[in-house]
């Protein structure tokens, strides 16, 4: 191995070249010549983000709702969704945005949870989800409600008062009502969800594909697994966990109780603890309203 | 999409199938023997055996239903509490013949 020692010449040579280069320039302000653009030929340097989208280029993953996903950043990306933001989710490749980013708006941090989370999923091919969105949850709870007005489950999330809006439950329109107007109902997809309509022996018992917007999540997109919830009528299509609380678990407690759409037993209905365990309590108790919603290019 | 369900008494009913449910504009009559239901339908062709009919949330008026089988386990039990029935009654016919004799 050779050792150089770099004398005051050498720098001193650096220097002359240096300003021997930046007068080869021609025009005003002449100087190093930047390419904007990869090339064969070329021995000038290249500008950074150039060399960053090759370079995600030649992986494969630029622009991939799968490179998104795994990249946790957290950073606040505005108090309203820019036209170029809403773009880029329209075109799927999600450009500066990272799982952990957020929104603040009207007071509320909305956070991204996921990208493309409902992509491909449809009970018919004319519903199949063929739509760019990012999955937003907010930071706190919206509003509080009951799920029933009594001790019961029956009918699952769907024949809840919660859901159906009835006994003068005004828990779902409230929170819909904070989202829309924090993001314009023409910004909030529409998917197709699997969702519990019935209840046998104190566990879910038959699902079926309704339209959704802004729900309750399920135990497995906070916690990766049903854990009160029986999986096989209670996951649907919203079977994993949202990469949000995959990559940060500090996310799932708010240190206020919420509300999550799976059946506990046959007058519970799961809930995440304020101190940070899982549990199920009585349906007619008032927890929070969380829930997850998804944005895209209106 | 319809699916046809097929009852062991030879009856039949079209229902609107939806994930797990079937919608009806009204609560059907349901035949008595469940003890074999056919299903034909988005799925192709199933059987389920021991099957009871359960009511579902609507929400739209219709009239919304699962038909939920009996699951092994549940089947088990069930026989093995009729098996438990049977002795215990042949004990109990047992015993009064000993006390008669007696």
């Amino acid at each position: 191995m050779s050792r150089a020692i770099i004398t005051e010449q050498h720098l001193s040579d650096i220097a002359d070249a240096i300003r021997a280069r930046q007068g080869s320039g021609s025009g005003s302000g002449a100087g190093f010549i930047v390419d904007d653009a990869l090339n064969e030929q070329s021995t000038n340097p290249v500008q950074n983000n150039i060399i960053y989208t090759a370079l995600l280029a030649k992986l494969g993953i630029a622009g991939s709702a799968g490179f998104h996903n795994s990249i946790y950043r957290g950073e606040c990306l505005g108090e309203a969704v820019s036209a170029a933001q809403y773009a880029a989710i329209g075109a799927g490749t999600f450009d500066g945005m990272y799982v952990g980013d957020y929104w603040t708006i009207n007071s509320r941090n909305y956070r991204i949870a996921a990208f493309d989370y409902w992509w491909n999923i449809g009970n018919t091919a004319e519903n199949n989800c063929a739509t760019h969105h990012v999955v937003l949850v907010p930071d706190g709870v919206l509003t509080t409600a009951k799920m029933n007005s009594t001790k019961t489950t029956a009918g699952g999330y769907v024949g809840s008062d919660y859901y159906a809006a009835t006994n003068s439950n005004t828990g779902r329109a409230t929170a819909a009502s904070i989202v829309t107007s924090a993001f314009g109902a023409n910004h909030i997809l529409t998917h197709r969800e699997l969702l519990c309509n019935a209840v046998a022996d104190g566990a879910a018992s038959a699902r079926a594909w309704y339209d959704s917007a802004i729900e309750l999540m399920s135990e497995a997109m906070v916690y990766g697994t049903s854990v009160h919830g029986k999986a096989a009528f209670e996951a649907g299509v919203s079977k994993g966990q949202l990469p949000l609380f995959r990559h940060d678990h500090s996310r799932i407690t708010i240190r206020t109780n919420y509300w999550l759409r799976d059946v506990g037993s046959a007058d519970k209905f799961a809930y995440v603890v304020f101190a940070g365990c899982v549990d199920a309590t009585d349906a007619n108790g008032s927890m929070g309203i969380r829930p997850a919603f998804a944005i895209m290019a209106a | 999409m319809n699916a046809t369900i097929l009852f062991a008494d030879g009856s039949a009913l079209t229902a609107e199938q939806n994930g797990d449910c079937f919608i009806t504009a009204e609560r059907p009559e349901f035949p008595e023997d469940m003890s074999i239901v056919i299903i034909e339908g988005e799925d192709g062709s199933r059987t389920l055996r021991g099957v009871t009919a359960q009511a579902c949330a609507s929400v739209d008026g219709r009239y919304w239903f699962a038909l939920l089988e009996e699951s092994g386990q549940a089947r088990a039990l069930r026989d093995l509490r009729e098996t438990i029935e049977i002795q215990a009654g042949a004990i109990e016919e047992l015993a009064a013949i000993i006390g008669g004799e007696g």
